[in-house]
Order: C-alpha cells, then sequence, then structure tokens
C-alpha cells in the first residue's frame, strides 16, 4: 500500500507555512530514497501554492527520514509540526530537545506499517 | 484623463497544471472589459495590454510590455492626447519565496520545479514603468494571495517607511491629489489567503470590484477614487461573503507629489448624467479631515496604528489636511471651503480626536452601531444619511457635546473584545 504522508505546520501563519512547506520539500527531495514529495493546497480556492507537504514513501528508512525532518526543525528555527499518516497524527512541539524530535518524527512516519 | 491599462497573470499553466483554476480567466476579462466598456470605460481598445495566459517568461513580457507602453507614449505625443494613468492588473497565485521576504506571483511560465526563477515580481515591473513613464500615475490592482507583500517592492526606492507587523502592513499619507506615483489596492495583506470563490465564476475580489465599478455609489461624486472604490468595495464583499471576507488592502505612498489614490479615476455609474452635489464634495473633503486618511483606509484591518504616529512619515497631521484643503479649494469653491473649515474646526482641534476616530473605524459594524446607541449619537434625522455619513455625524456629536471620554471608554472596550 502507498503511505502518504502530510506534514503541516499548526503554529506558522499562512504565508510562513508556505515557506516552510516549500523549505522542507526542498530538503526531503535532497535525501536519498525519500520518494515523491509534492505541496499542495489546504483549499483548492486559495491564491497561495500551498502549506502542506505530502510525501509518498519510497526506499528510504523512516529513521533516515526522521533525522532529516529533525535536523531541518533545528536549523529552520523549531516550528511546530503535523504528521499526519493514516489515521494516525503527531505533533512535534517546539521547546522539545533534538532526540526527541527524532523520535516522534520516527515514530510518526512508522505508524501504520 | 487617457488611461492606459496592463493585464498580467495566468490561465492554463502549461508547466504546473495544478496552478489551474477556472475563475482566473474570467476575472481578467471581465476586469478588463469593464473598465474598456463602450460606455463608461476609461480604457481605449488600443490602450489595453493584454498578457494574461501569455506564455513568454517575465522578462520577455516586460520587455513586450515596455515595446507597447513606449508605443502608446508616443502615440500620446503625437494625438496631443498624453496619458495620464496606468493600471496594473494582475490575478493568480501568490507566495513567498523560502528564507526571503520576496513576494512572488506565478504566471504560465511558472515550472513547478523551478518556480523562484520562472515566476513573475512586481518590482521589474514598476521599475520599467518609472523609468518609462515616469509622468503617469501608476495604480495596482493586485488579486493574489499576501498581494499586499508585494507593495513594498512598488515602493523600495521612495524612501518610504512601510510598518511592518505581524502581517500587516502600516500606512498614512496626504490627501492632495498628485499628478504622479502610486497607489496599489490588493486583494489581501501580506499574511492573508485571498480567494478565487467568488460568485459568478470569479475570484471574491474581482466580484466586488465588479459590482462597485458596476454600480458606483450614489453618495460618491461624478468620478470614484480608488479610496472611495475601496470603501466601497470593503462594504459589497462584507454583504456579499460575511466571515468568508477577503479584507482587501489600499497601500499608496507619500511620494514627492504626494498620494494619488484621491484622485477621480472610475466613473460613477450611479452619478451618471448627475452633476455631484455640494454634499458629495464635502464628504469627500471630510475623508480628508480624518487626518490624511480616507474611511477606506482607517476602516482596513491591515492598519494597525493611529495616524499620527510619528513613526510612519514625516507629514505632520495638519499638513496634509492643509494641502487637501487647498486642493478642494482650487476644486469647488469659497463655499465648500467654509464648509470644510467648520468640518475642520470639528473634528481636528483636538489632534488626539483623530486618532480616537481612527479606532472607531476599525471596530466592527455592530460594534460601531452599539457605541453610537449607547451614547445616543444618532438623530431620526439621520435614516437618510449613508453608514458612513451617520458614523461621521455621530462622531462630530460626541465631540461637540463633551462625550470623548465615554467615546473612548467603549471603543477600548470594544477593542478587547474583538
Amino acid at each position: 500500500m502507498t503511505e502518504h504522508i502530510e506534514i503541516q505546520f499548526p503554529d506558522a501563519g499562512a504565508a510562513a507555512a508556505g515557506q516552510l512547506a516549500d523549505d522542507l520539500a526542498e530538503r526531503l527531495r535532497e535525501l536519498d530514497g525519500t520518494g515523491s514529495v509534492i505541496i499542495e493546497r489546504a483549499s483548492p480556492d486559495a491564491m497561495e501554492l500551498g502549506s502542506i507537504v505530502v510525501m509518498v514513501l519510497g526506499t528510504a528508512s523512516a529513521a533516515s527520514i526522521a533525522r532529516g525532518i529533525a535536523d531541518w526543525i533545528r536549523k529552520r528555527g523549531e516550528p511546530a509540526l503535523r504528521i499526519k499518516h493514516g489515521k494516525d497524527e503527531i505533533v512535534i512541539q517546539s521547546g522539545l530537545s533534538a532526540d526527541q524530535k527524532f523520535e516522534l518524527a520516527k515514530l510518526a512516519l512508522e505508524k501504520s506499517k | 484623463m487617457r488611461t492606459l491599462m496592463m493585464s498580467f497573470g495566468g490561465d492554463r499553466y502549461p508547466s504546473s497544471p495544478h496552478l489551474v483554476h477556472e475563475a482566473f480567466g474570467p476575472s481578467s476579462r471581465s476586469l478588463s472589459g469593464i473598465l474598456m466598456d463602450a460606455d463608461g470605460g476609461i480604457v481605449g481598445a488600443a490602450d489595453h495590454l493584454d498578457l494574461f495566459d501569455d506564455d513568454r517568461s517575465w522578462p520577455d513580457q516586460l520587455l513586450a510590455a515596455r515595446t507597447w507602453l513606449r508605443g502608446r507614449l508616443e502615440d500620446g505625443r503625437a494625438t496631443g492626447k498624453p496619458a495620464e494613468n496606468v493600471i496594473v492588473h494582475y490575478v493568480g497565485h501568490g507566495w513567498f519565496k523560502p528564507n526571503s521576504d520576496d513576494h512572488l506571483l506565478t504566471i504560465n511560465h511558472t515550472d513547478r520545479d523551478d518556480k523562484a526563477a520562472t515566476s513573475a515580481a512586481l518590482s521589474g515591473l514598476n521599475d520599467m514603468l518609472k523609468r518609462e513613464a515616469r509622468p503617469l500615475r501608476r495604480y495596482y490592482l493586485l488579486d493574489a494571495c499576501f498581494a499586499a507583500a508585494s507593495v513594498r517592492d512598488l515602493m523600495a526606492d521612495h524612501g518610504e517607511v512601510i510598518e511592518r507587523q505581524v502581517g500587516q502592513i502600516l500606512r498614512v499619507w496626504p490627501e492632495e491629489v498628485a499628478t504622479r506615483g502610486v497607489a496599489a489596492l490588493c486583494s489581501a495583506d501580506k499574511s492573508s489567503i485571498a480567494s478565487a470563490k467568488g460568485k459568478d465564476s470569479v475570484t471574491q475580489f474581482t466580484d466586488g470590484l465588479l459590482a462597485v465599478l458596476g454600480e458606483g455609489e450614489g453618495s460618491f461624486g461624478d468620478d470614484m477614487s480608488l479610496r472611495q472604490v475601496t470603501l466601497k468595495l470593503r462594504e459589497v464583499l462584507e454583504a456579499r461573503y460575511g466571515e468568508e471576507m477577503v479584507h482587501p488592502v489600499l497601500v499608496a505612498p507619500n511620494d514627492e507629489e504626494g498620494g494619488i489614490a484621491g484622485v477621480p479615476l472610475f466613473p460613477n455609474p450611479s452619478r451618471k448624467g448627475s452633476v455631484a452635489t455640494v454634499a458629495a464634495r464635502v464628504a469627500a473633503i471630510f475623508g480628508d479631515l480624518a487626518g490624511g486618511e480616507t474611511l477606506a483606509e482607517v476602516d482596513a484591518d491591515a492598519v494597525a496604528a493611529p495616524p499620527a504616529s510619528a513613526t510612519v512619515g514625516t507629514t505632520e497631521p495638519g499638513e496634509g489636511l492643509e494641502l487637501s484643503l487647498r486642493a478642494e479649494i482650487e476644486d469647488n469653491g469659497d463655499h465648500q471651503y467654509d464648509a470644510a473649515q467648520e468640518l475642520d474646526a470639528a473634528l481636528n482641534e483636538d489632534p488626539n480626536f483623530r486618532t480616537t476616530m481612527y479606532r472607531f473605524f476599525r471596530l466592527a459594524p455592530s460594534q460601531k452601531t452599539e457605541i453610537v446607541g449607547k451614547l445616543r449619537l444618532s438623530e431620526p434625522g439621520d435614516k437618510g444619511m449613508t453608514e458612513l455619513e451617520r458614523y461621521k455625524t455621530a462622531l462630530k456629536r460626541a465631540r461637540a457635546s463633551g462625550k470623548t471620554d465615554s467615546l473612548e471608554r467603549l471603543i477600548g472596550k470594544a477593542e478587547a473584545g474583538r
């Protein structure tokens, strides 16, 4: 079954969320074996380019992608992330340690597997 | 008054099909259509450059626009009918480049994987217009997400102070009628999502603009300024979309020639064939008396601080007013000057009251009505007035009857409850 993962930025405004989505998508594409990464709009009538990162997992391990996400969070000033994987959802809040963020991201990516 | 127009944006997006929206094409065409209408339009067919849905890159579109503009300006010289205004209309998607404040706009050339390199930035267009068409007033009608963010690019070299708070732009400017300059009416502020879901298959912003330009407003003069259009637009959008309304933002600079948003530009259909009354003109002057801002901007959510703020610009509160009155005197004669002086005395003796007015007009309509009712500032004779006139009169009464403190207290309570 294809693994769709959505990543959103619950604490960012619309404009900032779009920038974060662009940047994270770029980072994820740089990782080996990530699979497809696109950005979608929350509403088809929004006159913007979208702020939801949609990833279809490729051959990369959940741990390597989670590490990439955790590193990106640290470099981008600790934005909060909501990762939806199937029916499961995990929010990575700012204020957590780098290891905690990595573990949460890994858990989110492994859910449903 | 000859007006040129340029239309930009994308419809088919061959390199990024996910950007296609069925409202974009009708929006661009209907807006240019109403401005070029044979009966009451302000743009001649030859004076419209339609680059909407053009497949060329942005630099190539700029070169095409430059060539066309030079031709139109030459035509103006040859025929003795020089253009005075240029309107730039854009409809499409707006977005920010990651890790920067650069606001970009999508065009057909925009590529999904190289968006920044293949999209449009208004700064290049504005640079060209300033260079090639410096004597012209430049008006931008921007219909995109975060549209007001592009205004920074339009005004950057004017030494303008554009104060940005959280997602907002603050601006004040004088009211004199300028011969040149720039003003932008944007569908959304720099942090808001514009909506392509308007009635009649156009964007929300376009739907409102079409209504305003098509119907006009009886309390305005024979022609409407961009500022008056903004005021009416907000009313129309609120009535049509309620909580889903995206608040339009008008931004104009305080450059060396003054602002241009007050220049009567668009025909007012509801006044067609009639002579503007003194009352309508006084209402316009009254707008000036709001301290360099008309109520359209005073009411705008994008404005977040009182106009007297020293950080906003170099123009002192009274300075813009004097210039405004002088401009109106030349246009309207002494009897209106007297009326303006009276209103000036009523509202502007105390600069602090201007701040109170400013705060009042930022409140929601229901809050304003509640305050007017609590302080008993309305009278039966007010019923024939427009909503705007009623509020102005109520404020004048509050001041005249010494209710300023109560007014400020109630405004404070209303602000706290927002």
